[in-house]
């Protein structure tokens, strides 16, 4: 198995506030993967020290086998990343801007990049700080395409965007992904639009990686069941099984991997008292705060 | 490669260098009227005497221009750039990092010299017609330093902008900066400096060379 990016042991804090500890994960060569996870569980810093602007305490990172903090300027060049929030240099047209961007890409296509901003209602001399957020994100977009990376680092492509380009955005990546067989690696806050368009994902939490599999699997395997208590202060605590527990009122929820009955003997082995046990169906946004918790 | 980067450092500072050459323009134009008048409206013995004996500089009023310019290009040049961490964009160009930055500063360098060597040749032949080559070469040792008080500037203002420890290091370029560029700036005669010209070059093209250690600290996430 090829991989192209692999974190391995990652370790990193800010002052004594830590980010990560022992973070692990390896993204396949031609897949699309997600790094999930709340605001402030390090889904931007993990960001940071894969593109090397950020060194990390400890562990090590490899971007296409090379060190992410030393990379090559010919690995950089494979390389395409998206800051969050879309930046670009605001003070360029788009025009400039692409006349700027093209000698330092070996494989540069131009027509993809002009392709895209045909489609948007912008003037050739129109500077990006003029523009909307959605038609910045485009001008992103075709920036990344035009420079037909094999690795795209997407931090949080959804900030700021309305549903219509987000939804545009990741189809184009989708199709460039899948045709292409470039690898890519998304980060973002709505988990809904990410349905269907991811192969594999880290969920993080505040204490680290609480999930890592092809995100297929998660879907089918985690399981959410609801039940009537008579105890509106119940509280079930997590373990192997239980993975999270919520309750408004009488109505209580838990979440697991595991089937309906292995739940039931769970919860009767705690003393948990339930009635009208029934299992419910998930997106993968229901998953995901299913797995990380509300709060 | 470097082409491109120098299109987007001339795209950044271009209505700036525009702006900055308008005002030496100015500031030459009221120079060179005011000497007009000078010689108009005084006897030739009487400026000879002020000039050599009461040490009256008459192109005083450029002192500070070097230092508006030099704050000017930098601004420009890395305002822009550290807005949103746009330095994260260039830093990511497939170029090391040290020689994207060295070209930046470089870039900036440069049209500060030229900015500096049109008003210093406009004030060497401006000069020229009326004084002998004594009072020009003293009048050119003695903007020399004011010059390398514009280039400081330059450095410090880029050093802030892209330093990412702003209390500790931040401060200590400011305070160290400012004193020497009042030290620049602190002679009111004729070529006080000339004898140690030298070593002044030096210590502000070391205010260049940190800057290379503040991209370095940006690169690795200092906070």
């Amino acid at each position: 198995m090829e991989y192209v990016v692999e974190v391995n042991n990652l370790t990193h804090y800010y002052g004594k506030k830590k980010v990560h500890e022992n973070l692990n994960f390896k993204i396949k060569k031609g897949s699309i993967f997600g790094l999930l996870g709340k605001n402030g569980t390090g889904k931007t810093t993990t960001i940071n020290i894969l593109n090397g602007f950020l060194k990390p305490k400890a562990g090590q990172c490899l971007i296409l086998g090379e060190d992410s903090y030393k990379l090559s300027p010919e690995t950089k060049a494979r390389v395409g990343f998206l800051i969050e929030g879309h930046i670009q240099y605001s003070f360029m047209n788009i025009k400039q801007i692409e006349k700027f961007y093209a000698p330092f890409y070996p494989r540069w296509k131009k027509d993809i990049y002009y392709e895209l901003m045909s489609k948007l209602k912008v003037t050739e001399n129109q500077k990006l700080s003029k523009m909307s957020c959605g038609q910045r994100s485009q001008v992103a977009l075709g920036l990344l395409l035009a420079q037909d990376p094999d690795l795209l680092i997407l931090d949080d492509y959804s900030m700021g965007l309305d549903a219509g380009y987000r939804k545009l955005f990741l189809e184009y990546l989708k199709e460039y992904g899948k045709t292409e067989d470039k690898t890519i690696f998304i980060t973002s806050h709505i988990i809904q639009d990410l349905d269907g368009f991811l192969d594999d994902c880290v969920i993080l939490d505040y204490g680290g990686v609480v999930l890592e599999m092809p995100i297929q699997e998660f879907k089918q395997n985690f399981k959410k069941y609801r039940f009537v208590t008579d105890d509106e202060n119940l509280v079930v605590e997590k373990d192997e099984i239980i993975k999270n527990f919520e309750i408004i009122k009488n109505k209580a929820t838990v979440y697991s991997f595991e089937d309906a009955e292995t739940v039931k003997k769970q919860l009767e082995k705690n003393n948990v008292p339930f009635k009208d046990f029934k299992y419910e169906e998930m997106d993968l946004e229901d998953a995901f705060i299913g797995l990380t918790g509300k709060y | 490669m470097y082409k491109s980067l120098a299109y987007k450092e001339w795209l950044k500072v271009r209505w700036f260098f525009i702006g900055a050459l308008l005002i030496e323009t100015v500031f030459l134009f009221s120079l060179f009227i005011n000497l007009r008048a000078l010689l108009e409206f005084n006897a030739a013995r009487d400026i000879w005497n002020s000039i050599v004996v009461k040490k009256y500089v008459y192109f005083n009023q450029i002192k500070f221009i070097p230092l508006i310019l030099g704050f000017m290009i930098a601004v420009a040049q890395f305002y822009t750039e550290i807005q949103d961490s746009k330095l994260k964009l260039t830093l990511h160009l497939p170029l090391k990092e040290n020689s994207s930055l060295l070209f930046m500063v470089g870039y900036g360098f440069i049209l500060l010299l030229i900015l500096f060597s049109f008003l210093v040749i406009a004030l060497i032949i401006g000069s020229s017609v009326v004084f002998p080559a004594e009072i020009v070469k003293a009048m050119l040792l003695t903007i020399g330093p004011w010059l390398l008080a514009g280039f400081t500037v330059y450095f410090v203002v880029a050093n802030l902008f892209i330093e990412p420890l702003w209390i500790t290091r931040r401060a200590v370029i400011l305070i160290v900066g400012a004193e020497f560029i009042s030290l620049l700036l602190l002679s009111k005669g004729y070529a006080a400096y000339k004898n140690i010209l030298f070593p002044l070059t030096i210590i502000t093209m070391i205010f260049g060379y940190i800057i290379l250690l503040a991209g370095f600290r940006f690169k690795r996430g200092a906070k």
